[in-house]
């Protein structure tokens, strides 16, 4: 079995899973079942924090030697947290790999690993969502916001929220 | 192949009267392919994954993926206790999940007799199964001891059992102690074993007949060979074969070394190296198989990775991270699609073209000179990636041909690699054709004012920016005067990053 059809094969299993047994406030699936590496996902913000009521639209591109390697996960949504990148792109240390760690911050358990899956991957995000990690910011504006102005912050996140809403 | 196969999986039981299965489901598979564990193998730290995958993992960082301690694949063990559970319970399963899914009489359980239940494995194979006896019949050159071997497969999980009970040296018939005969001496042998056998077979007669096989060590009695740890000392199945230094080898030497494994040593150097890894993972987890298949049949494992992920992969795995060449050449190569992705790109060149002549160049004069580096192009690759094309004609959806790489490689084995568009005059037309197209769209997509550009730049004027300002688009902009021109698209870059067609570029 080659390594695609491998990571195929995985896709699908973790796919079947999700869908019969999604875990609460998360939804992924392949866009098009004719290309299983390149998936939406909707996060549902998190209670209690300024996320809460928002859906979140996310693209995730799995590499081909997946799960060797992690994938990658974007935002399509306007977000603003200290770990997204304005381009969308989530930094968290589940979706890096164990090899590179440019930052020294992490730990290696946290890091991607063949055993970690699309499910883990969402649920990681929607903790993020809720508690950011302000020693790694991609964000760093919306970090020092979060920091020093927390109600701006939770200004802008719940306009966002509403803006994606469609309100 | 069916795009809604059933992929057997542990939230199969969900809502069944034995839901309760799923956790034993899924504790029989891997969580690396989170398939059930095929040649399940056990780490220092006391993991269990498929061969295969571990080896794979190793490969890419030396450590468990479960706990991440440091590990090397030269001290993983054999599972064997694992492997008759997997294969026990894959027999198993495709019964008690239809009568777990049936409505929860007690007249259905009962129903459930062992005869019962071996009937119906014959009807309803595990779909692995039936691909390996499919891939087994079809190979060009089938022996009569593979054929054997086929047919026996079903019955291999009970073979396992049955060794340690059985007789020593027995030439009688014994149609069900899941042995199978040599074909030249009618030795009975544990299946695997046979093939082997068959290359010393002739020479064990003679020695025979000359009286001489007391003086020769006992590790050639057949008898030996029916234990499976022990015929692991007796006669040891193709060495495994390490990793080479990769970094100590010149490239000469590389290539050199990969050609006396006998796999192909074409592209370049990173290249090479992953090709040898993959090859030195599949060969060493077909020594670990308590039923290896043959080289033949591994190169063409080899060649579908070299499809999937290699040389010939259809635009995807680059280190660079950008699409690999050879995409542009696939038949189904989405020739608008990439136009339209690469939209913003396109007319961000067009504009710093422009920004560098006082004056523009007669669309006659720039047509000439994209078409000239088109084609230099296209000629220049073609040789590299010589392939690429034929490949293609298999992979026109991503999932069905890689899921059945058996019925894919063998169906192109008869290819010459060297030369693969000779006599192939479809792979030739579409070549040229493509050429054509990627003429005409590159035209077009200079051609901007009538069709995409100007609506599409009114549609994401906030979101997506680096479009080209209406100004330019249309002919007419070139009579503006060209001061204008940097403040538009400079000021947007930035936002760049919210198009899809950048995201990969951004970290």
């Amino acid at each position: 079995m080659s390594s695609s059809a491998v990571a195929s094969k995985r896709l699908f299993h973790e796919y079947r899973t999700l869908t019969n047994d999604p875990p609460e406030g998360i939804t992924a699936g392949p866009v098009n079942e004719d290309d299983l590496f390149l998936w939406e996902a909707l996060i549902q913000g998190p209670e209690g924090t300024p996320f809460e009521g928002g859906l979140f639209p996310a693209e995730l591109k799995f590499p081909k030697d997946y799960p060797l390697a992690p994938p990658k996960m974007k935002f399509t949504c306007d977000i603003w947290h200290p770990n997204v990148y304005p381009s969308g792109d989530v930094c968290i240390s589940i979706l890096h790999p164990p090899g590179d760690d440019p930052n020294h911050y992490e730990h290696a358990s946290e890091r991607w690993s063949p055993i970690q899956s699309v499910e883990k991957i969402l649920i990681s995000v929607m903790s993020m969502l809720a508690e950011p990690n302000d020693e790694s910011p991609a964000n760093v504006d919306a970090a020092r916001m979060w920091r020093e102005r927390r109600s701006e912050y939770e200004k802008i996140v719940r306009e966002n929220v509403r803006k994606g809403l469609g309100l | 192949m069916d795009r809604n196969f059933e992929l057997p999986d542990p939230s199969d039981w969900h809502d069944t009267s034995l839901s309760k299965l799923e956790r034993l489901d899924n504790a029989l598979r891997c969580q690396v392919c989170k398939d059930f564990f095929d040649t399940p193998m056990i780490t220092s730290c006391s993991h269990t994954f498929c061969s295969l995958c571990i080896r794979r993992c190793f490969a890419s960082d030396g450590k468990c993926p479960a706990c991440r301690a440091s590990d090397q694949d030269s001290k993983l063990r054999r599972n064997w206790a694992v492997q008759e559970l997997v294969d026990a319970f894959k027999e198993a399963r495709p019964t008690t999940l239809k009568l777990a899914r049936q409505a929860e009489s007690g007249q259905a359980e009962r129903s459930m007799s062992r005869k019962a239940l071996k009937r119906k494995l014959e009807d309803t194979d595990i779909e692995d199964e039936h691909h390996e006896n499919i891939a087994r019949r079809s190979k060009v050159r089938t022996t009569r001891s593979q054929t054997k071997r086929a047919n026996a497969t079903a019955t291999s999980s009970q073979e396992v059992i049955d060794l340690d009970t059985a007789p020593e040296s027995d030439q009688d018939y014994q149609p069900d102690d899941g042995l199978v005969a040599c074909p030249i001496c009618n030795k009975r042998m544990k299946e695997e074993a046979v093939f082997q056998h068959l290359e010393r077979c002739d020479e064990e007669m003679e020695e025979e007949k000359n009286g001489k096989v007391q003086s020769r060590s006992t590790t050639k009695k057949p008898s030996t060979s029916l234990d499976p740890q022990s015929n692991q000392h007796a006669r040891p199945p193709p060495a495994r074969i390490s990793q080479l230094n990769y970094s100590l080898l010149n490239e000469t030497q590389l290539r050199k070394k990969i050609k006396e494994s006998g796999i192909p040593n074409w592209g370049p150097r990173q290249l090479l190296q992953r090709r040898h890894i993959e090859w030195v993972n599949l060969w060493n987890s077909n020594c670990d198989s308590s039923k290896p298949r043959s080289k033949r049949e591994l190169l063409q494992e080899l060649d579908t990775w070299e499809r999937s992920q290699g040389g010939n992969a259809p635009g995807g795995f680059n280190p660079s991270g950008t699409v690999s060449t050879s995409s542009v050449m696939r038949k189904d190569f989405d020739g608008a699609g990439w136009a339209k992705n690469n939209q913003n790109q396109f007319s961000q060149l067009i504009a710093e073209a422009r920004k560098k002549r006082n004056k523009p160049p007669s669309e006659e004069e720039k047509k000439d000179v994209r078409h000239s580096n088109i084609n230099g192009d296209v000629t220049s690759r073609t040789p590299d990636n010589s392939h690429s094309l034929q490949p293609s004609l298999f992979e026109s959806s991503q999932l069905s041909p890689s899921l059945v790489p058996a019925d894919k490689s063998f169906s192109d084995s008869s290819i010459d690699p060297a030369r693969p568009y000779e006599n192939n005059g479809v792979a030739l037309a579409s070549i040229r054709s493509k050429v054509t197209n990627i003429n005409d769209q590159s035209s077009q997509s200079r051609d901007p004012p009538h069709s995409e550009l100007p609506s599409s730049s009114q549609r994401s004027r906030g979101k997506s920016p680096t479009v080209l300002p209406k100004e330019l688009a249309s002919p007419p902009s070139r009579k503006i005067p060209m001061f204008r021109v940097p403040e538009e698209p400079l000021k947007d870059l930035d936002g760049a990053g919210t198009g899809t067609s950048e995201s990969s570029l951004m970290g």
